[in-house]
């Protein structure tokens, strides 16, 4: 049993890389073609599928920051992390970038460990007690984000988010686009061809990468982790936030134009998504992530040692994701340092729309197109990019309001 | 070129793209799928299906379940109660020859579709 749990982490792993490398390509994806595959999979013990699932997603969402900071091709739950990640690649110092996500991923694994006797007790009272309140949460959020702008900024803080938001309330309640693929082109739109195209008009140049970065300041690690254990807290128990919400909450609580500790929060954020959701299931029996859902389905009474042993599996894969995202980056710079960044931005483009096509077909571009047009407001005025994030949280306060 | 021109550009597109995908959201049909080819490999998928409503109740806290069937089998509809109102789901009865978009589900090993659009025929 053990060997084979540790095989289909292995296992789990690799395809977290491939899912994490391939700009569109979603864990609940790979999901889904599992489940669709059940004879591929029938023949298997149970917990050596779910530790297979576990793995692949904890490695997916550090490997996933590859992509995201070095090309710009983000998915929902990196989405944040092109514009600082970008920020700190022209400056050579994409790597830093990369390691600090890894970070804020390890930090929250260790944080959640040390307090899951003590959340056990808590989850259940703060799940009763904050969901009321998420859409006023949310408000609260969108409302300062938008009063910290400077003058005429601020209208334009509103029209980006109103724009986004519209854009999210329409693509996400039709049959455009089937919901497994909708956000690709939405957030590619959003967050990476906007970011690449203002790179090609500026005429970026890769500067050259630093391969040693020094000692990273302990305080930012720690405060960073907390910041995103705490984020993360409010999206593992709560549906309809994810990712991307507690990530704008995050940049609310972070120091102003700290890009770096916004990074390790953004690492913690998804490594707590894994987490929480896995402790929610146990604790108030609800599924709140796509493999959460998986676990639910394939494990028929989670108890507590099932939820021990998956934790366990997320730690372990954390571990082997840490260390194949910092090989994987160090390559990845070598060759993005021989090509030109503009060939490199236009081939990403092309990769995003042609992968566009074939997921989502002609609505799909259409969405990928205005998305983009979206997407270039929000740098182009010079406002938080984040306000974008409107493409989902318009809709969940709506959700909250029982509006849609 | 001016970032004032491409900012007002942007935006023009952003407007004007909208209004396109609202009008086509509003315009899409999913294809017709009989009952029984919706398999575990739809769940997360949305699909059309249309059938006869063979029972529907409703349970205290006003969510409303029916079955579907057609000639190739059949399928449970759960409407919560954020959306019977919405779609108008209280003139429902059994016998009633419906057309039902929405997502597919799994919940306790069974398949079922949670409706967004209820068409009469």
């Amino acid at each position: 049993m053990f060997l084979e749990i540790l095989l289909f982490i292995l296992l789990g792993a690799f395809s977290g890389v491939i899912a994490g490398l391939l700009p569109g390509i979603h864990p609940n994806t790979l999901i889904v073609l599992l489940f669709g595959s059940l004879t591929l999979i029938s023949g298997y013990p149970v917990y050596a599928i779910v530790s297979f699932i576990i793995s692949m997603v904890v490695v997916n969402t550090l490997v996933g920051f590859i992509p995201a900071i070095f090309l710009g091709a983000p998915e929902d739950s990196t989405a944040l992390s092109v514009l600082p990640g970008h920020r700190l690649l022209m400056e050579g110092r994409g790597l830093e970038a990369v390691y600090l996500s890894v970070i804020g991923g390890i930090g929250v694994v260790l944080l959640f460990s040390l307090s899951l006797p003590l959340l056990i007790k808590v989850l259940p009272f703060l799940y009763e007690n904050i969901k009321s309140y998420i859409p006023f949460l949310l408000m609260g959020i969108v409302s300062v984000m938008i009063l910290t702008e400077k003058g005429i900024q601020k209208l334009w803080g509103v029209v980006a988010f109103t724009l986004s938001g519209i854009l999210g309330m329409i693509t996400l309640n039709s049959y455009l686009v089937q919901p497994t693929f909708v956000f690709f082109p939405l957030f590619s739109g959003l967050f990476g061809i906007s970011t690449l195209l203002l790179s090609l008009k500026s005429k970026t140049k890769l500067v050259k990468q630093f391969e040693n970065f020094g000692v990273v300041d302990r305080s930012l690690a720690i405060l960073g982790s907390i910041k995103g254990f705490l984020a993360g807290l409010i999206v593992g128990i709560l549906p309809a936030v994810g990712s991307a919400q507690a990530g704008t909450l995050v940049q609310i609580i972070a120091r102003k134009e700290d890009a770096k500790e916004f990074l390790v929060s953004m690492g913690g954020i998804n490594a707590a998504n894994t987490l929480f959701a896995l402790a929610a299931l146990y604790i108030i029996g609800k599924p709140r992530s796509g493999a959460a859902v998986a676990v639910d389905r394939l494990v028929e009474n989670f108890g507590f040692n099932e939820m021990l042993l998956l934790v366990g599996v997320t730690l372990f894969a954390t571990g082997l994701g840490v260390i194949l995202t910092l090989n994987i980056s160090k390559r990845f710079l070598n060759i993005l340092g021989k090509i030109s960044y503009d060939k490199i931005s236009i081939s990403v483009i092309g990769l995003i729309t042609i992968l566009t096509l074939i997921f989502t077909g002609f609505y799909g571009l259409l969405i990928l197109a205005v998305s983009t047009a979206i997407g270039l407001i929000a740098p182009l005025a010079n406002i938080k990019r984040s306000l974008l994030m409107g493409v989902l949280i318009l809709p969940t306060i709506f959700l909250y309001f029982g509006l849609i | 070129m001016e970032n004032k021109l491409l900012i007002y550009l942007s935006l023009a597109s952003s407007v004007i793209g909208l209004t396109i995908i609202y009008i086509a959201s509003q315009n899409v049909e999913l294809n017709l799928t009989s009952i029984g080819m919706v398999t575990y490999d739809d769940v997360g998928k949305n699909v059309r299906v249309c059938g006869r409503i063979d029972s529907i109740f409703t349970s205290r806290q006003n969510h409303v379940f029916f079955k579907l069937e057609d000639h190739s089998g059949e399928i449970d509809a759960v409407v919560f109660n954020s959306s019977t109102n919405k779609l108008q789901v209280q003139d429902l009865k059994k016998g009633d020859l419906v057309c039902v978009s929405g997502r597919i589900d799994e919940y306790e090993d069974k398949l079922e579709i949670l409706p967004q659009k209820i068409e009469r025929e």
